[in-house]
């Protein structure tokens, strides 16, 4: 295949396209600039709400009905815009959910996916310490399994809960359980990556981790995990296999993140 | 604080390319004004650090890409971003002498597409369009290789095919 030449047929076919473009208005960057400024907004208004129903709970809590004694010096709140006026209707779950088994693709050597739609199927931990997803208190649950005929597998959870803190709370229990785990005996070794952040376009948050472990002289098995979040809608995704697949960084990287959440919601 | 004098500048260096890439990917002008306009707006958003990458163009034309593809996968997507920011004041059908190239775009697989645009289009050699997109080399040959001779045959122009002497 040739390297990139500018008078290369194609390029100069393709590149009569621009006549098109040219003739088509687009935004100035102050009219983009302020589109960009609303999305701003709109994602702190989500946050605020997010923790004003955290510190109103707490509140509520530690302060019973009568909520955060005026000693404290925090007034109650009155009057100003009510940012629920402001706030997307929580989100839906589509009626088909999870991932279409084409959607995998190939990683390393694992091809052919076949979808088990059954939770209890997928409701297997891989590690001992992380709880499964479906334990996470969500309003709606669908989990399925992708395996094939080697030794990897995959499961996905689709998690809906009332609200978007509700998420983020369940979101911060798995990676908190991660945490905690236990290394296994000192002569195992463990090698740990992230939590580190994964660029998902719709997401407003997605993060994976991942834990390579192996006795001594043995294979080390390999897993992958990765959460994503869109206002109230957590997806939760797992990899195991042995060893982590030859070629490939992160098996839940965006695309396939980026496909899971798109099916995902409705 | 945001220099938005140098978003500004970036802007209208770029957005044209951009937009163009975006039609040939997309073969819908109102689709690839869409996806443009809020592919930058995103990069407004987190200006401060998309700045100091190395290729902020390159980011754009990812998440405007991630954004067309999301879309194919949901068309929903895109009537509530209509719905928020109202239809592109005017969505231009193709030209005269761009109708047969559209409509062949249109039928070569996303991958292909992608490619062929990456590499002719953006400029870019094999190996950045293999980092680009997250596929090995061999694959962006033979989606490259496939979508030439694809396009060659749906505009009838054995031409598209020939080896360029750059090899």
């Amino acid at each position: 295949m040739p390297e990139y030449d500018s008078n290369d047929k194609l390029t100069l076919t393709l590149d009569a396209l621009r006549s098109d473009v040219e003739r088509t208005p687009l935004a100035d960057s102050m009219t983009v600039r302020r589109r960009g400024d609303q999305r701003t907004r709109r994602q702190a208004v989500g946050g605020a709400v997010a923790v004003v129903a955290l510190v109103a709970g707490v509140a509520g809590v530690l302060g019973g009905a009568g909520g955060i004694n005026k000693a404290d010096g925090v007034p109650p709140a009155t009057g100003g815009p009510t940012a629920s006026t402001e706030v997307e209707q929580p989100l839906t779950l589509a009626s088909h959910p999870l991932l279409d088994p084409s959607d995998l693709g190939r990683v390393g050597v694992y091809t052919d996916w076949q979808a088990n739609p059954s939770p209890e199927e997928a409701n297997i931990s891989y590690l001992r310490c992380m709880p499964s997803p479906d334990t996470l208190a969500a309003e709606q649950t669908e989990a399925g399994l992708f395996y094939n005929d080697l030794d990897s597998r995959a499961t996905e959870h689709v998690l809906r809960f009332p609200d978007a803190e509700s998420a983020v709370a369940a979101a911060g229990r798995l990676f908190s359980a991660f945490a905690a785990c236990d290394k296994g005996p000192a002569s195992d070794h463990v090698v740990d990556r992230g939590p580190t952040d994964v660029p998902v376009a719709s997401a407003d948050s997605a993060q994976e981790l991942s834990r390579a472990s192996a006795p001594p002289d043995s294979d080390y098995a390999y897993y992958e995990l990765a959460v994503a979040r869109k206002g109230n809608v957590l997806l939760v995704l797992q990899w195991t296999s042995m060893g982590r697949p030859d070629g490939v960084d992160w098996v839940w990287d965006s695309e396939r993140l980026s496909a899971a959440l798109d099916r995902a919601i409705d | 604080m945001k220099d938005s004098a140098g978003f500004d500048a970036f802007y209208a260096a770029t957005h044209r390319r951009v937009q163009h890439q975006m039609y040939a990917m997309t073969s819908n002008l109102a689709d690839a004004q869409e996806l443009t306009q809020e592919a930058y707006a995103r990069a407004w958003q987190r200006w401060s650090t998309v700045e100091t990458y190395d290729d902020p163009e390159a980011w754009v034309r990812t998440v405007a890409w991630r954004l067309a593809a999301s879309r194919w996968r949901k068309a929903k997507n895109g009537v509530t971003a209509m719905l928020r920011h109202g239809p592109p004041e005017h969505t231009p059908e193709p030209g005269v002498d761009n109708v047969a190239l559209v409509a062949a775009l249109r039928e070569i697989p996303e991958a292909q597409r992608r490619a062929i645009v990456l590499h002719h289009l953006a400029g870019l050699s094999v190996a950045e369009v293999a980092h680009e997109v997250g596929a090995p080399e061999g694959t962006v040959k033979a989606r490259l290789s496939r979508g030439r001779a694809a396009l060659a045959e749906l505009l009838a122009d054995n031409s598209l095919t020939e080896v360029s002497p750059h090899a």
